[in-house]
């Protein structure tokens, strides 16, 4: 009886979980192949989800509960060393030069904390593996904003499957990247 | 008497025959356009050859923007010298200009070193038998790349792939009858690169020709042939990169005449590459043509 007390309240907190997901869809795809989990449609209002999913019930068990797992879903990936996860919002484009792709970068700590004041990005970098090059970067421009970091000056020379590689600095000050599949059409 | 008569028509024979003789990889849209013939011992080359249409293709095969350069001119300066009467060495100089919206920006290109050996010679007793020729180029990246290029709106200063290249090859050619035809296979060797993060090591090349056409030793000759180009994975940080691997297929028509009073040949090269129809990856599309002048000196 009481196993079956048990998954019913996992089975509603489960239910939760996906209702608060689905609220937040219609937002822009951070596009990859590698990370299907990733897809998923752009923001129309604020970009930086809520912390903690406050409608969230907690659960009778001792079993913690994913606190990230709504940020996941919102598009955020994880970084290399799992510092932060992170955002890619498109604000213009991607498209192939000469137009101007504009994007914007949201944080996360691990702890699903959401404090721009930790991070520091230090590197963008365009690359197309399967052509094994990049694009110049001598345009880039990289400016710390309330909501997150922006980044202009990026230009994709092709169409085709690029990555956009994010270096940046965590709140403990470690190096760490990331890297987004982008689809240049 | 009769042995010096017979033997100065068959060498009056084999001269004139020759010079419409040519080779599978000469004029398919290859690096190396110069041949000397074995009675020649210095020669040169002067071309130039638009290029336009650019379009890329992706893993898929399918279409995409090419955000360089609208047209790519160049201009070739080619010389050659015989070591003796079965090989010969090329230096091959292009410089080039890109063209977009009004724009231009012009530099030298990739230097190319090549070395051609005739290991069987033809005869136009045995007509049958190829002409063999054993290639070895060296392509040394001189000119400015993707990797350095400082005008991310239109790449007009990127004259080159960035990665110079070694090449060894085999070309066989039956040219002695009137209706031609051969093929060419060339190794490709690129030099393994660091960029800040990645050390790029391009995958070997792989590149076969092969052509048929028609010629008579008064006028010249026209061939048509398909070359397919195909490269290895890259490898990025030691890593192979998947998809990575591209194949571009191009169709080409190239047409000489024999201007005889001057040991000389006007030669027409229309050329296009990522054929619709085939299967091509990770690579380009254009079309082009050249047009060159070559002529013996000596």
């Amino acid at each position: 009886m009481n196993v079956l007390k048990y998954s019913s309240l996992k089975l509603l907190t489960g239910i939760t979980i996906i209702s608060s997901t689905a609220a937040s869809c219609g937002r822009e795809a951070v596009q990859t192949q590698d990370h299907p989990e990733a897809v998923a449609p752009a923001p129309t209002s604020t970009p930086v989800p809520a912390p903690l999913p406050v409608s969230t019930p907690q659960l009778p068990s001792k079993e913690p509960l994913n606190l990230c797992a709504p940020i996941e879903a919102e598009g955020y990936l994880k970084s290399e060393n799992e510092t932060a996860y992170v955002l890619l919002k498109w604000l213009y484009g991607p498209s192939v030069t000469p137009s101007e792709s504009r994007a914007q970068l949201l944080f996360v700590t691990s702890q699903c904390e959401f404090d721009l004041a930790k991070f520091a990005v230090t590197h963008v970098k365009p690359w197309m593996s399967v052509h094994s090059h990049g694009a110049p970067t001598n345009e880039l421009r990289i400016q710390k904003e309330t909501t997150g970091f922006s980044v202009t000056g990026l230009y994709f020379v092709m169409s085709g499957p690029w990555e956009l590689i994010v270096q940046f600095t965590g709140p403990d000050g470690r190096p760490d990247s990331i890297e987004f599949k982008v689809a240049v059409p | 008497m009769n042995f010096f008569v017979r033997f100065f028509v068959s060498f009056i024979s084999f001269v004139h025959a020759i010079q419409a003789l040519g080779c599978a990889s000469c004029g398919s849209g290859g690096d190396d356009p110069l041949i000397l013939y074995p009675n020649e011992s210095f020669k040169y080359y002067l071309g130039v050859s638009r290029a336009g249409g650019f379009k890329t293709l992706d893993p898929s095969g399918k279409s995409g923007i090419d955000g360089g350069p609208q047209f790519k001119d160049t201009y070739h300066l080619s010389v050659g010298k015989s070591i003796n009467e079965s090989a010969f060495v090329t230096f091959l100089l292009p410089y080039l200009s890109n063209r977009k919206n009004g724009e231009y920006k012009t530099s030298t290109g990739d230097p190319i070193f090549s070395l051609r050996w005739t290991a069987l010679m033809p005869n136009i007793a045995e007509p049958l038998v190829p002409q063999v020729q054993l290639l070895f180029s060296y392509k040394y990246a001189l000119a400015r790349s993707l990797y350095d290029s400082q005008y991310p709106r239109n790449l007009l200063d990127v004259f080159g792939n960035g990665f110079s290249e070694t090449r060894i090859g085999l070309d066989v050619f039956w040219g002695m009858r009137e209706w031609k035809y051969g093929f060419a296979h060339t190794l490709q060797m690129p030099t393994a690169r660091y960029f800040p993060g990645a050390h790029v090591e391009l995958g070997l090349g792989m590149r076969s020709t092969v052509l048929v056409g028609f010629g008579q030793t008064q006028w010249g000759k026209v061939l048509m042939g398909l070359n397919r180009e195909q490269r290895d994975q890259t490898r990025t940080n030691g890593e192979l990169v998947s998809q990575s691997e591209s194949f571009n297929y191009s169709l080409f028509t190239t047409a000489d005449w024999i201007v005889a009073p001057l040991d000389a040949m006007i030669r027409a090269t229309v050329s296009r590459r990522g054929l619709e129809g085939f299967h091509n990856q990770n690579t380009g599309q254009s079309v082009s043509v050249t047009l060159a002048w070559m002529q013996a000196l000596q």
